[in-house]
Parts: C-alpha cells; sequence; structure tokens
C-alpha cells in the first residue's frame, strides 16, 4: 500500500475527528486523520468542557437517550484514556447546577425538565432547588440567584486534556496525523475517494468528514447533507484559585487548574470569532451577581469560539448513498458525546450497520 | 514551602535616593520604611529576592522584568492577591504579603 | 462604544511623545495614554523627577537629555493620562483601559500605538529562580527606583543594554562580579560587513567603545562566548555555571541579570488584527506598515520599538513621520507641506537604519538560547518545559496556538509574553520548518488582567477624574 494510501480518511482533527480515529485505529485499521494547521476555525480549542445531561433533548427524546447513554460511556472512556496515553483528563461526573436569575426562568427549566423525566420513563433524574437549598451545595451564592436545577448525570472534563490525550492515543494506535493540510476538493472514483488540496494526493477507501464548519462544503463532495451555521460563544477565565467549587454550573465552573472559565454567549455572527467588550462585561456582570465573592477576582483572558450547529442543536450522523463509504459527523456537543463517539460511532462506521441512535439522526430530518 | 524560608533571604538592593520623605508599610506583618515613590516589588527586593510561591509548583519566585510584563511580582496587597508589584506604589499604611500557591476566592487574609 | 477622540497615542516613551507634540502644535485634540506616572518610556524613564544624585555623570547624558522632550510634551496641549494601562483595543479602534481602579473605553479615528519593547526570553535552566533578573529590570530599579543592587550581580548575555548598565554600576563605584558575554564569534563576523553603513551612527558605536574601555579598565571579569548556562539554587539563585572557551566555571552569585537584546510588544497590534512579519536579521515579528507608519488596518499607526526595534532616535523619528501622516488626514497640511516636512525625516531614518543592521548582526541571539535544552522551563507562568512542547511538537503539533491547548504554555497571567519566541522556535527546529512559516500566539484580551467586577462595571468616559 503506498504511504498516502489508506482504509480510512478521517477529515478534521478536532474532538469529534479524533474521538473518530481514535475509535477507527483501535480497530487496527490504516487511518489517516487530515487536518488544517494552528490557525483555524477549531470549536475544539475554546469550548466549556461540560459533559452535560440535563436539559439536552427535552423535545427530542433519541436525543435525550443519546446523550445520557453518552455520559454513562464516560468514566470507562476516561480510565482508558488513562491508562492508554497517561493523561488524566480529570472527568468529575458530580452532578451539575443550572442557575436562574429570576423565577420565571427557574419555572420555565423546571417545565422542560418535567418533560425530559416523562420522555425517559423517569430515568432522567433531576432536582429543583430552592436559593437556601442550593446554597448548601454552594455557599458563595448570591441570595439574588432564585434557585437552580441540579442534575445528578451532570459533570465536566478538562477539554484541553481530552484534545491532547486524543491526539496522543490515535497515534499510539498507529493512526497518522496529517496536519496544515487544508482539503478543497474530495473526489470519489472507483470506490476510492482521493483527497485534494495543496498537498500529495491522500486516497482512502472510506471517508468520514468531522470538519466542523466546513462539513456542508465538504459534504456536497460525496454527497452527504450535513447543514451546519456557526454561533459564537465568548468566555472569560479567571486567575487561578483555590478549589472552591464543588460543582459544574452552566455559567460558572472551576477548571482543573483552579481558573474559573466563565460563560458563554451564543451569537449569531458568521465566521467571526473575536470577542466584544459589551459581551464580555456581560459575562462578568452576571458572574458577580451570581457569586459576589467573585467581584476582585482577575480575568486573565476572553475569548470567542465558533460552535458547530445544526439546524436543531442535535447530531448530524449520516452514510453517503451516492458515495458508499462517505459518513459525515457534526455536533455542537462534542465534548459530552466523546465517548459515544469513540465507541459508537467508530463502531457504526466500521460495521457499515443503520443501528437506531444513527437512523434518529440523520440529516433527512430537515426535509420533512 | 514554608514562610520562614520566603523572607529568611537576604537584601538584594539598596536604595541610593535623594529622597528623604518616608513611607512606612508593612511587609510580612513587618513595618518597613521605603523612600516615597517606591514601587512594591522594589520594595521587596529591598528585603528578599522572593515574593511568592507559584500555583503551580509552589516553588519561589521573584520580581524578574520591573516593567509589568512577566507577572512575576504577583503579591497580595490590602488583601487583594495577584497584584502585580512593579505597577505599584507603596502607600503609607499599606499591607503586602508575599502568596503562597493559589488565590482565594474570598479575601487573602494571612499567611498562616 | 466609548467617549469619540480625534487622535489616541498610546505609550509615552519618545516616539508617543514626539507623536503627541507635534500633533497637538496643529490644534488637534489628543490624548495619551501611559500606564506609568511619568512621561519618558524605557529610556527616559523618571527623567523628570530622578532621584540620582548626578544623573548625568551617572545614568549618562543620554538619559538626561529626554528631559527636553519630556517638557516639549508637558508642556504642549495634549491630553496626557498617566497611569491608564490600556487592556484591549479592535480594529475599529476602541481602547480599553483601567485607570484608578476602573475600566474606561475610548473610540478614535486616528489611533497611535507606541508602547515600546519588552526583553527577548533568555531561557537557560534556572532562569526563573528568584534573584534572577533582567538586565532591563536592574535599570529600571536605578532609573525609577533609585536602587542599586546590595550584593555584586554577574551580567549574563549580550547586548548594548547589558554594557550599559555595567557603565552605570561603575559610574556609582559599585562593584560587577562579572560580565559572562553569550556573543557568538561569528557574529563579530557578520557584523563587520554591516559596520561601514554603521559608520553614520558612529556617535553610537564610539558609546559603545567607551563603556568597553571603562568595563575593562575596572577590571572586571569578562567570559566570551559563553554558553551552556545554568542557574544554580534550590530555591533562590545561589550561582551559575557555563562553559567559555573550552573552560567550565561555577561562579557563586545572589544577583543574575540577564539579556538579549530586546523584541517589540505585540499584543496591541495583533488585537487590532495588524498584519505582523517575520524578521530574519533580529529573530522576532515585527508589525508591517506604510513607510508612513500606518499598519495595514487603517487609521492604526504603529511607531518606536513597538512595531520593529530600531532605538530611541528613530523612534523619535517615526513619530514626527507619523504625525505628519496623521495631519495631513485631518487636512491641517496639504499634500504639499507633507512631502517637503517628512522627506528629509525619511532620509534621517533610512541613514539610522544602517545602524541597526550592524548591531543585528553583531548582537543577533544566541542559538542557545532560541531553542534551550529539555529541562529548560519555557513556560514562567504555566512551568511547561522545552522537553514537553518537543514532544508535542513530535506528534505533529503545528504551531503556537494548538500548542497551547496541548500543554497550557502561553495561558498564565502573562499571556505568552515570555514563551512566545521560544515556542515557536521549537516547533520550527523539531518540524525543520522556519519559525516564519509556524507563526506566533493569537492575542485575547484582556492583555492585562482586571478584575470582574471592573470588567462588569465598563465605564465610558473618565473626562472628570483628570
Ligand atoms: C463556546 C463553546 C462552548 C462549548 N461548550 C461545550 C461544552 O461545554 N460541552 C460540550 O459537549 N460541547 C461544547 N462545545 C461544543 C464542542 O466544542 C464541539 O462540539 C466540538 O469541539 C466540535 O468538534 P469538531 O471536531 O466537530 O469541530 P472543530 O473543533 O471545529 O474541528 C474541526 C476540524 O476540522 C478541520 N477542518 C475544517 N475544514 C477542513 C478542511 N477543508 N480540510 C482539512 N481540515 C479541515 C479544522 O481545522 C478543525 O481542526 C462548545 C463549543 C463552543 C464554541
Ligand atoms: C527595560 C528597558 C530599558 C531600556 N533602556 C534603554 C536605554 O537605557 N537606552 C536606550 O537607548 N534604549 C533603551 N531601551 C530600548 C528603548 O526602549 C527604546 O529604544 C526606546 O525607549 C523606545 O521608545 P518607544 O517610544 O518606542 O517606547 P518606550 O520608550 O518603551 O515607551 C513605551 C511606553 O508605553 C507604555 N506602555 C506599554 N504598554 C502599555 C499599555 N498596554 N498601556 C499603557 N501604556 C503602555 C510603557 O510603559 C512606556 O512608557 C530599553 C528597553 C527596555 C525594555
Ligand atoms: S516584575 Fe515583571 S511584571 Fe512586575
Amino acid at each position: 500500500m503506498a504511504s498516502n494510501t489508506f482504509d480510512y480518511a478521517v477529515v478534521g482533527g478536532g474532538l469529534v475527528g479524533s474521538c473518530i480515529a481514535y475509535g477507527l485505529s483501535k480497530d487496527s485499521q490504516s487511518v489517516a486523520i487530515v487536518d488544517e494547521g494552528d490557525r483555524a476555525f477549531r470549536a475544539s480549542r475554546g469550548n466549556f468542557g461540560l459533559v452535560w445531561v440535563q436539559g439536552k433533548g427535552w423535545d427530542y427524546p433519541a436525543y435525550a437517550r443519546w446523550t445520557r447513554q453518552a455520559a454513562g460511556l464516560w468514566p470507562s472512556f476516561a480510565l482508558e484514556l488513562l491508562e492508554s496515553t497517561g493523561v488524566d483528563v480529570d472527568l468529575r461526573q458530580t452532578g451539575g447546577l443550572v442557575m436562574s436569575l429570576d423565577d420565571a426562568e427557574l419555572e420555565a427549566d423546571h417545565r422542560k425538565m418535567e418533560q425530559l423525566s416523562s420522555h425517559t420513563n423517569g430515568e432522567f433524574q433531576y432536582r429543583m432547588l430552592s436559593n437556601s437549598l442550593l446554597k448548601q451545595k454552594i455557599p458563595e451564592i448570591s441570595s439574588q440567584v432564585a434557585g437552580a436545577v441540579f442534575c445528578p448525570h451532570d459533570g465536566h472534563v478538562n477539554p484541553l486534556r481530552l484534545f491532547r490525550a486524543l491526539h496522543q492515543g490515535m497515534q499510539q494506535n498507529g493512526a497518522e496525523y496529517l496536519p496544515s493540510r487544508h482539503i478543497n476538493s474530495i473526489e470519489y472514483c472507483h470506490g476510492e475517494f482521493q483527497i485534494k488540496g495543496d498537498f500529495d494526493e491522500i486516497r482512502a477507501s472510506k471517508i468520514v468528514l468531522c470538519a466542523g464548519l466546513q462539513n456542508s462544503k465538504l459534504g456536497e463532495m460525496v454527497g452527504i447533507e450535513i447543514p451546519v451555521v456557526a454561533n459564537r460563544g465568548q468566555l472569560l477565565i479567571t486567575e487561578k484559585l483555590k478549589h472552591f467549587l464543588d460543582y459544574p454550573t452552566l455559567h460558572v465552573r472551576q477548571t482543573t487548574e483552579g481558573g474559573l472559565q466563565i460563560g458563554d454567549s451564543a451569537e449569531d455572527v458568521g465566521l467571526d470569532d473575536g470577542t466584544t467588550n459589551n459581551v464580555m462585561a456581560m459575562l462578568a456582570a452576571r458572574a458577580t451577581k451570581m457569586f459576589p465573592v467573585l467581584e476582585s477576582i482577575k480575568v486573565i483572558r476572553a475569548w470567542g469560539a465558533l460552535r458547530v450547529m445544526t439546524p436543531d442543536g442535535k447530531p448530524v450522523y449520516q452514510a453517503s448513498t451516492s458515495c458508499p463509504g462517505a459518513y459525515g459527523v457534526a455536533c455542537h456537543s462534542g465534548v459530552t458525546l466523546a465517548a459515544a463517539h469513540a465507541e459508537k460511532i467508530s463502531q457504526w462506521i466500521l460495521a457499515g450497520e443503520h443501528g437506531d441512535v444513527i437512523s434518529n439522526f440523520s440529516s433527512s430530518r430537515f426535509n420533512v | 514551602m514554608s514562610y520562614q524560608i520566603l523572607v529568611a533571604v537576604d537584601s538584594m538592593f539598596k536604595s541610593i535616593s535623594e529622597c528623604s520623605e518616608l513611607v512606612e508599610f508593612s511587609l510580612n506583618g513587618k513595618l518597613v520604611q521605603v523612600p516615597k515613590g517606591t514601587n512594591v516589588a522594589a520594595a521587596v527586593l529591598l528585603e528578599s529576592a522572593v515574593c511568592r510561591t507559584t500555583v503551580v509548583s509552589n516553588t519561589a519566585r521573584g520580581p524578574f522584568c520591573m516593567m509589568g510584563v512577566c507577572f512575576d511580582c504577583l503579591v497580595s496587597i490590602d488583601g487583594l492577591a495577584n497584584q502585580q508589584g512593579c505597577q505599584t506604589l507603596v502607600e503609607p499604611g499599606m499591607e503586602v504579603i508575599v502568596q503562597r500557591g493559589a488565590v482565594e476566592a474570598e479575601r487573602v487574609d494571612d499567611y498562616g | 462604544m466609548g467617549e469619540k477622540c480625534p487622535v489616541v497615542v498610546v505609550g509615552a516613551g519618545p516616539a508617543g511623545l514626539t507623536a503627541a507634540t507635534l500633533i497637538s502644535q496643529y490644534d488637534v485634540d489628543v490624548t495619551l495614554l501611559d500606564d506609568q506616572l511619568s512621561p519618558g518610556g524605557q529610556i527616559y524613564r523618571q527623567v523628570s523627577d530622578s532621584k540620582i544624585a548626578n544623573p548625568e555623570t551617572v545614568l549618562g547624558a543620554d538619559y538626561t537629555g529626554g528631559k527636553a522632550l519630556v517638557d516639549r510634551f508637558l508642556e504642549s496641549s495634549a491630553r496626557y493620562v498617566p497611569g491608564a494601562s490600556v487592556w484591549g483595543v479592535n480594529r475599529k479602534r476602541e481602547v480599553s483601559y483601567l485607570r484608578n481602579d476602573a475600566s474606561f473605553f475610548l473610540q478614535t479615528d486616528h489611533l497611535i500605538l507606541s508602547v515600546g519593547c519588552q526583553e527577548r526570553p533568555m531561557p537557560f535552566p534556572g532562569w526563573q529562580l528568584p534573584g534572577v533578573l533582567t538586565a532591563g529590570a536592574a535599570q529600571i530599579m536605578l532609573k525609577s527606583q533609585a536602587m542599586a543592587p546590595e550584593k555584586a550581580p554577574i551580567l549574563v548575555g549580550s547586548g548594548p543594554l547589558l554594557l550599559l548598565l555595567a557603565w552605570q554600576y561603575l559610574n556609582l563605584g559599585l562593584k560587577v562580579k562579572a560580565i559572562v558575554e553569550t556573543t557568538q564569534t561569528q557574529h563579530y563576523f557578520h557584523a563587520l560587513k554591516h559596520l561601514p553603513g554603521a559608520i553614520v551612527g558612529r556617535q553610537q558605536l564610539v558609546k559603545g567603545l567607551k563603556f568597553l574601555k571603562d568595563i575593562r579598565a575596572a577590571g572586571i571579569a569578562v567570559y566570551k562566548g559563553a554558553s551552556e548556562i545554568r542557574a544554580l539554587g534550590d530555591q533562590v539563585l545561589e550561582g551559575i555555571c557555563f562553559s567559555s572557551r573550552g573552560k567550565q566555571h561555577t561562579l557563586n552569585a545572589e544577583l543574575v541579570f540577564i539579556h538579549q537584546g530586546v523584541t517589540p510588544q505585540l499584543q496591541l497590534p495583533k488585537l487590532a488584527e495588524c498584519e505582523l512579519e517575520y524578521l530574519v536579521s533580529q529573530k522576532c515579528w515585527s508589525a508591517k506598515t506604510d513607510q508612513f507608519c500606518e499598519s495595514t488596518v487603517e487609521g492604526v499607526h504603529l511607531i518606536g520599538d513597538g512595531q520593529q526595534i530600531n532605538g530611541a532616535e528613530v523612534a523619535e523619528i517615526s513619530g514626527q513621520i507619523c504625525a505628519l501622516n496623521v495631519l495631513k488626514k485631518l487636512k491641517r497640511i496639504d499634500q504639499e507641506d507633507f512631502d517637503r516636512l517628512s522627506k528629509p525625516l525619511l532620509v534621517k531614518k533610512k541613514r539610522q537604519l544602517k545602524l541597526r543592521q550592524f548591531l543585528d548582526a553583531l548582537y543577533t541571539p544566541s542559538d542557545i538560547f532560541i531553542t534551550p535544552s529539555d529541562e529548560t522551563m519555557v513556560c514562567r507562568c504555566e512551568e511547561v518545559s522545552a522537553a514537553t512542547i518537543r514532544e508535542i511538537a513530535r506528534g505533529g503539533c503545528q504551531g503556537p496556538n494548538q500548542a497551547k491547548s496541548f500543554s497550557r504554555c502561553g495561558m498564565g497571567h502573562c499571556q505568552g509574553r515570555f514563551c512566545e519566541a521560544t515556542v515557536s522556535a521549537l516547533i520550527a527546529k523539531e518540524q525543520d520548518r522556519s519559525v516564519a512559516d509556524i507563526g506566533f500566539y493569537r492575542v485575547r484580551p484582556p492583555i492585562r488582567p482586571l478584575t470582574l467586577g471592573q470588567l462588569g462595571r465598563g465605564q465610558s468616559d473618565d473626562r472628570e477624574t483628570n
């Protein structure tokens, strides 16, 4: 086999591509990961690190079940990464909190949780916390917070360590990382995919598109519809603090190193991953309103990152019918779903079978 | 690392200032006088090379660039941690404390 | 967002002071923000209220000469905002700064960034130990704090600032224990070919030679061509060892001052999305400008050592050129005046740059500091070693931004100011690519930390606080 010919080419070395390449290469397939260079839109470098179940799929039971399953696969996956790469991704599934600053917001959250619970026959668990119950979990919380939803399935990881562990792991498994290769075109020819750009052509029998925001464009080349748009989130990170926050919350979480990650906005601004003064100020004001003790804590850095958003916010797993052997994967919860992607989605690709999970996330759902 | 080691180090610099007006402040609980216009990092260097221990490995650090770009001179000033000593003038009555490791979400109160 | 100002200058060194003074003479409202408490920048720090006896004899006439520039500025109508630490700018020329514990915003059509340089990182094992300071820091201690070393220091590295510092200590009658020169022999030869061009700047060369002569006369031990430098000590500096001319040396020391030149502070130009270019001759990035000092972003002007390292004289000349360009845009002078006034300045600048070529060749940073040994701490904030960077580079990591995600290098308080060059160079070496190809850290605000409270309360106008 020529050095530029592979069984599988995974396009995109973000979290989604690395998880799938990790899974495929474990099965001793020859796998190449084709990625761009140092400067690229890469949601995987700028996310919030939550392994988050609450709220996911309150209006779409299949997504609720898939997310629950993914979170359940996480502990053994984290252990596997530790054993194979020596990287501790610091998974902490302590349960998580979504706080509301007013009663109406809290009540709306409550209704969603009820619906989620009934969708899953009570499998999805949650508790509504008043301000005083919340204070028992987080004493630093302000009395201005109306209350919170606590969900025991929630947690967080160190997303950057996860990213590094996957890159190391997939290469240990024998996968070949081919960076600084921006793909311009993919051609399907006699059962083989020819991947082209400003580099020596790469060939593969199967191709998995995990190119984040460029998946729509690349998908068209192999007959897969992957509708994605950019949605910007801005975040803040503070100086490192002694550990004080035992639970991740949707707006503030304490990282492995001690810094607080404060998020995040949702803005429809196209391909602009910059920051703006008013959003940074809003994030800071909200965080200090929830946690008055943070008033004098310093912000070290802010950033913007682009979410890979599908029209309904749920993942897309799609095989091509016109170019057999081509698959497309897109999602905006690549951390939460990491273990499921590494195991279930790579198995689906390896087996080429159409399980239940997959049919629920076909992009044909957008065409009804 | 104990607080003792942090302050047991010798004086590194001496003042050659013409300025006769002195400002008194407290450094690790000890009252110290320095010429008016002295910044906190420089004031620390009159006493010791060390101003804190790091969050990552809890090892000692001292002022390095004196121009606000290295962030090695972080100290606790009047209860607020991680202040850039080289960018802050000593004020009468100021309380400066060498920092150990990470900051607390509340006020950093002592060296204990 | 924020108060609208006709012209905003950031940085009160020779470049910014010159530009602000000249523009204000044409009855234009200029606002100059600077983080120090008095004007002068790095070279003329505290020149108007020095606390040293006989500053001219001790620090040199070059230093005290800066007082005239500072006085002209203070007498001008420019609005001077000292103690203003700029933490953000963007391509719309919005400027965010912190002053008196509050954050403010300004907006302008003409933003002049003249924030100067910082010391080039000089990583070697132990450079993070307390007691190791930059030579610039030692000089700042002298200029603005009137403080001198209590223990005889060892000066390590290369470059004019190192010699200047030694000379200034001699003037004070202070002991310098040794000078450990890392200038490599071949650099002397490379530099020679630029010498004829440099003759125009001969005054400065003559000064350099005088420093050397005085240092020799004082009997200070000078070790040449030093390498394998290592700072010794458990918790604090106890000594250094190095090899020089094939011999190993170990010296006790409680203070070591290090230096190997300076590099532009590019955080603000990067935030404003100005294009950069890699200068092979200076082994660092600089910001692109046209000959009239305008960057690739309209209305953002870059002058002085914060654009490219050319020294204080060029900083002043560029300040004048830039001022004329802004005055032309504001229609305070016409094209004819502009041409007439700018032409001699451009000629003068070109001549000065010849000297720079000589200095760049002579004091080009030594490879041992560009790609340090595995055990060396590359990122001082997050304590990341050269070995880690090499390891991730071997795993295919393409540049500093991905390296940041993989190792945390550049994620600490200093935002990569002291590791960027090393991280990029290590990846370049490991992958046999050029640093220009590897790239640089993307910078994000705030470039200087502020509290959540300050950020959340953001204000727009601080005229009343002046
Ligand atoms: C602000 C923010 C907060 C988030 N918080 C969370 C969270 O808390 N929990 C959670 O589960 N998820 C979160 N996410 C979502 C999560 O980060 C993403 O789902 C995940 O990173 C997507 O990974 P990806 O690999 O699909 O995309 P990306 O990381 O964007 O990677 C795409 C890759 O494809 C490469 N590529 C693109 N085009 C080409 C081409 N033509 N040729 C070659 N290579 C190409 C790119 O260079 C890149 O490496 C968040 C996202 C954002 C932006
Ligand atoms: C420590 C040090 C000492 C030096 N000493 C000498 C010397 O003795 N002789 C010599 O010839 N050259 C010296 N140099 C080189 C010298 O800096 C330049 O040649 C000259 O000062 C450059 O002038 P400038 O106007 O470009 O910048 P500078 O003089 O550096 O002025 C820039 C100003 O901007 C301010 N500033 C920077 N960032 C911000 C911000 N974010 N917000 C607000 N203000 C900001 C700085 O505090 C400074 O006042 C030194 C350099 C350094 C780093
Ligand atoms: S000593 Fe470098 S920032 Fe203060």
